[in-house]
């Protein structure tokens, strides 16, 4: 506690004393800021730019260069620069002249506010400053022109100063609408920046408490892609880091900025440009295709024996849709490199070419990358190829290991597809995995087909005939889905030509996924007359995906076969058999039909005979 | 915002020198624009190819790096080093900043690179066109590259404009300094000191700035040096400037009568802060040759100065009311009243 020392004279009390003469009043707000526009941008803005250009050329180039500690050191000393001219020049006019040169332009002074003073070089100083603060707090605390009664703000109190004017626009003391008008702006400012202010430090809380998500943006902008480091074996050189992104990228788990990446790795460790990189740049340039035929070219080039090319002709041929040539090159191609094998899977499997699709899934399994990729297209691969217990079996194996986004997907896959079969699957481990939901339409996420196909026919199974079908197609954006629920809403009332006729538009749609296809081409059967198949059979031959051909091929023949149909029927199987795409429980069907007897088209034509007799 | 306009634009009557020479410069420039057009866009459907800046950018570093003997600039050198140790994100800067490396461009096809060979294919192929548009485009044939420039190309880089923000900037100080020069000193004085500013402004500039593959063209270093020397003649005339103070208040736009030496001091300060603040290698703006026509204006007024007992220099026509600069904002400005000083508020 400070005791006050009672032994001295009291200081007089100062009496307060206004100065203002006749010539003399309040300066106007609008005054002093022009004042204020003209100093700072008139005057001062010019020789701060001028006096600060060597800085802004090394700020510019540091910048550029990324160096950030000069990048720091630059920025100050440019806004110390600008502050000590601004501060200079405020100070040294108040000090000598009273004004600065914009307030002599509008007839300004600052004078003290009591009537012996002089405004002393600290108080100068101490005013400049302090304005300078009032400026950088957003300009608010200069609203005191319109509050206070002597229209005194801060600076002017802090310094005891007054700003008057000698011209003949005056301003008076504020009045009071005046001053609530300033004090509720000024009070509506803070609120809004104090609520500001809040939500930037919840945001940056909750920024420091995510440090995991900090970490590794900063590795990978170290390091190349992420996925890479995290599949790649530790025995391996960072040599091999670009055959992995390529794998990863033709499994389709990176996209094309992985191998950008870790070609500017290789660049950084200046490893020399091989055969993987120039193959890596065509698929980096695939949008152009000169460059990136170019690229291709260099491959052979390069390294004419190596993986690399035959990955590099592989890719050649199938962009010139020679895909027999695609099919021979995989098969005869080197194992090993990890992305040949994965492209090829891929392939093979866009072929319906199963049991080449699971010969190279074998060389897969060694691939740490690739493995989730792996394991769901064997599951696949057995499926189709008919051997549906040991699909079974993979997927037991891979659910516990896969994520469980793809767990999800790869079981509705097969519980759609068990679903086709019989609603005895219901019970089958693919179903039981997948959440068949309540069986409302709002549980239904129709851009999943595998997902949907599953729910819908969980819930057809589950309510037989007695589903509301347009109340579907009618909350369904998917144009495709839409069709095929009015196709089957037609169907339940009774309008077969009008139902087939809309899964026929299923079926020529561009834009329909194949699962949807393949299930219009199977419910379309169901109750096709002879000519209608006949019809669905001219459809089938012009579909494009063979993975749709196939399915939907062994569909059509099965229903060809009982409708006693057998010249097309043995046209479908010829057809499947020759592609060595045939249902193996189907053969006995088409040894029944007689399927070695001559074609109908090899006949003489004076030898035609109605299809039904042959 | 201040902005000079004196007595606002003269018509072709009083000025007629300025006029023609306005009247060059936009023949010119629709000359190149329609002639020039096809040139133009394919130069610039190569130039902004990411593929063709990114193989430039990989290959210029490597440059850097075997040709020491052309002392490229510390900057530029930086920047290579990054790419060279594999910053991906420099590529396209150092693939533009190439563009103005002649010795680049000129050893394009002897350029080794043991990177990427078919981006070096790919490159020389592309940069042959390049170099097939640039020898048909205007900005090329008459602007003035330094290093192999004719004695034509110091005078025609005055009449090339790059674009109309370019073009028509320059002709609006033309027609409000060059015209009251104009009518101050005659015709023929006028187009001796604008021609001499010119050929001042390029030395300055191929002094300061040195060999670049960017050539050099526009007015603006002989309207500095028109600029200036009206300045210089008329230091302390009143004269008539706009002003805007950001705000749409009364008092807050106007004309202010300000000495003439005002305009010549903000003009020189902005080109002489622009030339100590732009990296050479970055900039778009010539400020070294907006620095070499003031300095032939300031240099001629002095002269003329010196030579006042012989050769007097009349004064400045009288102040009028502006015709044409700012008549559209004339409703909206307070009335001009040259005898007050204009008041604000």
């Amino acid at each position: 506690m400070v005791i006050p020392d009672w032994t001295t004279r009291k200081p007089t009390k100062v009496e307060y004393q206004p100065t203002l003469g006749a010539s003399q009043s309040l300066a106007r707000p609008v005054d002093r800021l022009a004042a204020a526009i003209v100093d700072v941008f008139v005057l001062v803005a010019p020789i701060a730019v001028l006096v600060s250009s060597p800085f802004r050329r090394d700020l510019t180039a540091s910048l550029v260069l990324g160096n950030e500690a000069e990048l720091l050191s630059k920025s100050l000393m440019i806004g110390f620069l600008a502050i000590s001219v601004l501060v200079m020049y405020q100070t040294l006019f108040h000090f000598f002249f009273q004004a600065t040169l914009g307030k002599m332009l509008f007839h300004l002074r600052v004078v003290p506010v009591f009537p012996d003073g002089r405004l002393s070089f600290a108080a100068s100083l101490a005013r400049s400053l302090i304005w300078l603060f009032e400026l950088l707090c957003f300009a608010l605390p200069f609203l005191a022109v319109y509050s206070n009664s002597r229209r005194r703000t801060l600076h002017d109190r802090i310094c005891d100063t007054i700003v008057v004017s000698h011209s003949t626009d005056r301003a008076f003391t504020p009045a009071i609408w005046e001053k609530s008008l300033a004090r509720g702006f000024l009070l509506l400012c803070l609120l809004l920046f104090g609520s500001v202010g809040l939500l930037q430090v919840r945001s940056l809380l909750s920024g420091l408490s995510s440090k995991d998500s900090y970490g590794i943006l900063t590795e990978a902008e170290a390091s190349g892609c992420d996925s890479v480091t995290d599949n790649l074996d530790e025995s391996a050189g960072r040599e091999s880091r670009l055959k992995v992104a390529m794998a990863l990228y033709a499994a389709g788990i990176v996209d094309k900025s992985c191998l950008v990446s870790e070609i500017e790795v290789e660049r950084s460790l200046r490893l020399s440009v091989g055969p993987l990189t120039y193959l890596a740049q065509a698929f980096i340039n695939s949008d152009d295709a000169e460059i990136s035929n170019s690229y291709l070219d260099q491959v052979c080039e390069v390294a004419p024996e190596s993986v690399e090319c035959a990955m590099s002709e592989i890719v050649s041929h199938w962009s010139d849709d020679d895909l027999e040539t695609v099919d021979e090159l995989i098969r005869k191609s080197k194992r090993g490199s990890g992305y040949l094998e994965v492209w090829g899977v891929r392939h093979f499997m866009k072929q319906a070419r199963y049991p080449d699709a699971l010969t190279l899934l074998d060389s897969l399994n060694a691939n740490r990358g690739v493995a989730e990729f792996s394991m769901v297209q064997r599951i696949k691969a057995l499926y189709n190829s008919y051997h549906d217990a040991e699909a079974s079996v993979a997927l037991a194996q891979a659910l516990p290991v896969i994520s469980k986004e793809e767990a999800e997907d790869v079981s509705s896959w097969m519980c759609a597809q068990d679903l086709q079969k019989g609603c005895d699957s219901l019970s089958q481990l693919a179903c039981r995995n997948v959440n068949l939901g309540s069986g409302e339409i709002r549980d239904i996420d129709f851009a999943l087909t595998s997902e949907a196909m599953a729910k819908l026919l969980a819930l057809e199974c589950n309510r037989g005939t007695s589903i509301d079908y347009r109340t579907f197609s009618e909350s369904v954006q998917d144009a495709d889905w839409k069709t095929f629920l009015n196709a089957n809403q037609q169907h339940k009332a009774g309008k077969l030509d009008a139902s087939l006729r809309l899964y026929e538009e299923v079926l020529t749609s561009k834009t329909a996924a194949e699962m949807l296809k393949v299930e219009a081409v199977r419910r379309a059967a169901q109750f096709a007359s002879s000519e209608q198949l006949a019809n669905l059979h001219e459809f089938w031959q012009r579909l494009e995906s063979r993975e749709t051909w196939v399915k939907a091929g062994n569909i059509l023949f099965s229903h060809l076969a009982k409708q006693s149909n057998p010249a097309i029927a043995l046209n479908v199987a010829r057809e499947l058999m020759g592609a060595g795409a045939m249902a193996p429980q189907l053969v006995t069907t088409v040894d029944s039909l007689n399927y070695f007897a001559p074609p109908p088209q090899r006949l003489p034509a004076s030898e035609d005979k109605p299809q039904d007799q042959e | 915002m201040i902005f000079p306009i004196l007595n606002g634009i003269l018509g072709w009557r009083k000025a007629p020198i300025a006029w023609c020479l306005l009247a060059l410069n936009f023949m010119v420039f629709s000359f190149t624009a329609v002639w020039g057009g096809p040139s133009t866009q394919a130069l610039e459907s190569v130039m902004h190819k990411p593929y063709f800046v990114a193989a430039q950018g990989e290959i210029y570093a490597q440059y850097l790096e075997d040709r020491p003997e052309y002392n490229h600039p510390e900057f530029v050198r930086s920047i290579g080093r990054q790419v060279r140790e594999g910053s991906i994100n420099k590529v396209d800067l150092l693939g533009q900043l190439a563009f103005r490396d002649f010795n680049f461009l000129n050893d394009a096809d002897s350029v080794e690179y043991d990177g990427d060979q078919v981006a070096l294919k790919i490159w020389k192929r592309d940069i042959a066109q390049v170099r097939e548009h640039q020898a048909l485009h205007p900005s090329f044939l008459f602007g003035l590259k330094t290093n192999e420039a004719g004695f034509a190309n110091w005078i025609s880089y005055i009449f090339v404009h790059s674009g109309w923000f370019h073009l028509v900037g320059n002709m609006l100080f033309l027609l409000i300094f060059g015209a009251a020069l104009e009518r101050q000193i005659g015709g023929l004085g006028f187009l001796v000191v604008f021609l001499l500013s010119g050929l001042v402004a390029a030395g300055v500039f191929a002094l300061l700035t040195g060999v670049t593959g960017s050539p050099l063209v526009g007015a603006s270093g002989a309207v500095s040096g028109t600029m200036a020397l009206y300045c210089v003649l008329n230091w302390k005339r009143p004269e008539r400037y706009v002003y805007w103070f950001f705000l749409p208040l009364r008092g807050f736009m106007g004309f202010v009568y300000l000495p003439a030496w005002v305009a010549l001091v903000l003009w020189v300060i902005s080109d002489l802060a622009g030339f100590m603040a732009t990296l050479p290698e970055l900039g778009g703006v010539a400020h070294t040759a907006h620095l070499g026509g003031e300095a032939a204006g300031l240099i001629t007024g002095l002269v003329l100065f010196g030579l006042r007992r012989f050769w007097p220099v009349p004064d400045a026509p009288a102040l009028s009311h502006p015709k044409v600069a700012i008549g559209v904002l004339m409703p909206f400005l307070p009335e001009i009243n040259r005898s007050t000083t204009p008041r604000l508020g």
